[in-house]
């Protein structure tokens, strides 16, 4: 299948950060090293792409902080990840270790 | 920390800097995310006590800006936010008064606008006047022999001063020092600037010695020595030439002297010899207590009883130059007060349906005062294009009928005063009577074989659904114009932003 959406390395990088669990903003430049100006900014693409999805957090895990936005990989998502990857073969070694739960 | 923002306050306060940025209907949402993030990480760096988080959140705060520029610079965005912008009211404004800086950049500060509406630049002004020939139908005819002025140096006591010149300025090379420079010059009686009483800025004006000098002695305005030769202060002693013959620049005059157009850059002393065969332009200072009509008397009678002249069908002219200055400046205002005549009578006739006589009276100041900014605006424009840019060889026009005969600016400007003023309220009637924006999505509306049985027309709606135009296909009368129809706020939810761009795709 042609996966229409080319992604730049650092694109490629945060979608992959966001499929190891990493879902916040904040935690993707924590863990990309990444500054801000550049992460969401390529959320926002990554967005209107179809590749990712944002979600408002519950109340329930927030308790009494604001409620965080949270990304999760769309299905297309994965697929354009999985030639990234082929495209990018050190993207790999790049790829923060799974976090365990969702936050 | 009393008295100081802390880390989390001025966090906050770049952040809500930064979503001034992104557009109105996204800012709510982005500023609660970046928000959140915020907190969240202050939690966290006050749970571990980190001593660099401070610097580290500032930082990623600054990044919300670039953030927010992504929102707004998104192609979508700049599309409808122009969209949007080109209807509003300052849009229209924005541009007229863009144009009137590029015209002010383009003449170099409307410097023929400047000698006609400013004060002249001459000592006593009111006893300065020149002397021409009235009767004529050309300029050419204006100017008198060279010999009457000779006349009345010698002979008339009404005058402290009187010196001729050749009144057409011509374009000439000027070279100082292997430095060339076009300019317009122009010949002068080495009398003149003392009837004028202009001192130089650098430098003198003339002085006997000067008559047995082979050279032509020059004196630089102040714009040609700035422009060209960057206020060089040595530039009296350096070598020069004009159209090839050897000169000496004896002086440069004062900053907002001109004569007898604002374009002249160099003033050209000649002697007797020079003038004797010409025709000639003749400015005088009168003795105080001489009136012009006295002096007129005076000077025609000097000529009649020297030379025989009859002065049959003419006679001689002594017109005060600040009138002289102002000559075409209330030749434009006459040309704009008919359009202006014409204009009301189109409206008080009611052929344009302006504004709805049942509105308040702040919104129809604010209607009326937008009308009157954007009408002066593109009126100051015409003025300063006709008067900077039409090839005029003259400010100080040569006679009063010859101005309005010859003038090509002044022609220019009263067929432009009708175009501009016409298209002025045209404008305005197409823009909403409550927010001044321009009306949108125009829809046909009946059918033209129908037109004894139902209304066929254009309507268009404000974008803010504040009411909506009817302009009818065919008139009845001459004096049916569109109709504006007042819509209740509860329209405004169908006209919302949302609802536009869906409809406008």
């Amino acid at each position: 299948m042609d996966i229409p959406v080319k992604l730049s390395h650092t694109s490629a990088l945060i979608l992959q950060t966001i499929s190891h669990g990493y879902r916040y903003g904040f935690d993707i430049m924590d863990v990309t090293g990444l500054p801000s100006g550049t992460v969401y900014p390529a959320l926002r693409r990554l967005e209107r792409d179809q590749l990712i999805q944002s979600k408002w957090e519950s109340e329930a895990l927030a308790q009494e902080r604001p409620l965080r936005k949270y990304y999760r990989v769309t299905r297309l998502g994965n697929e354009v990840l999985m030639s990234a990857i082929k495209r990018y073969p050190l993207l790999e070694r790049l790829a923060p270790e799974t976090k365990t739960r969702g936050r | 920390m009393k008295g100081r923002l802390t880390t989390l306050g001025q966090c906050q306060m770049i952040l809500c800097v930064a979503s001034w940025i992104v557009p109105r209907r996204a800012r709510a949402e982005w500023r609660k995310e970046w928000e959140a993030e915020l907190a969240f990480a202050w939690q966290i760096s006050q749970a571990k006590g980190e001593s660099s988080a401070a610097t580290r959140l500032r930082w990623r705060c600054c990044g919300a800006f670039l953030d927010a520029a992504w929102y707004r610079c998104t192609r979508e965005d700049l599309r409808s936010t122009s969209k949007h912008w080109s209807q509003m009211p300052t849009f229209v404004l924005s541009v007229l008064f863009g144009v009137l800086l590029l015209l002010a950049g383009a003449s170099g500060d409307f410097p023929r606008l400047r000698s006609i509406l400013l004060r002249p630049p001459y000592g006593d002004p009111q006893h300065i006047v020149t002397v021409s020939r009235t009767g004529v139908t050309s300029s050419a005819e204006w100017v008198v022999p060279y010999f009457w002025v000779d006349i009345w140096r010698r002979h008339e006591p009404a005058v402290e001063g009187v010196a001729a010149y050749s009144w057409r300025p011509r374009a000439a090379a000027l070279m100082i020092s292997g430095r060339p420079a076009g300019v317009a010059s122009v010949r002068v009686e080495d009398g003149l600037f003392q009837v004028f009483g202009v001192r130089p800025l650098l430098g003198r004006t003339s002085r006997p010695s000067d008559a047995q000098d082979y050279r032509i002695g020059l004196l630089l305005s102040y714009e040609t020595w700035r422009r060209n030769f960057f206020c060089d202060p040595n530039i009296l002693e350096k070598r020069a030439t004009i159209d090839g013959q050897e000169a000496m620049i004896i002086g440069v005059l004062p900053e907002r002297f001109w004569f007898p157009s604002a374009d002249v850059g160099v003033w050209r002393l000649a002697d007797k010899r020079s003038f004797s065969r010409e025709a000639v332009g003749v400015v005088a200072r009168l003795r105080p207590q001489v009136s012009e009509r006295w002096a007129e008397g005076a000077l025609q009678r000097d000529v009649s009883n020297m030379t025989g002249e009859a002065f049959w069908g003419s006679s001689l002219q002594v017109w005060p130059v600040q009138e002289r200055i102002r000559q075409p400046l209330i030749s434009y205002t006459v040309a704009l007060c008919i359009t202006l005549l014409v204009m009301i009578a189109v409206i008080w006739s009611g052929r344009l349906n302006l504004y709805p006589r049942y509105a308040g009276a702040v919104r129809a100041c604010r209607w009326w005062t937008f009308f009157a900014i954007k009408s002066f605006l593109l009126l100051s424009i015409l003025l300063a294009a006709v008067v900077e840019f039409t090839p005029e060889p003259y400010v100080f026009p040569p006679g009063k009928t010859t101005f309005v005969l010859e003038s090509v600016s002044l022609w220019i400007f009263s067929v432009g005063c009708l175009f501009t003023l016409w298209w002025s309220l045209v404008d305005q009637q197409s823009r909403c009577r409550v927010c001044l924006r321009r009306l949108v999505l125009p829809a046909h509306i009946g059918g033209s074989g129908c037109l004894l049985l139902g209304w066929v027309g254009t309507e268009l709606a404000c974008p803010e659904g504040h009411g909506l135009l009817h302009v009818s296909e065919t008139d009845v009368c001459w004096l049916d114009p569109a109709q504006w129809t007042q819509l209740d706020e509860s329209w405004e939810s169908l006209f919302s932003e949302k609802a536009n761009d869906e409809v406008l795709g």
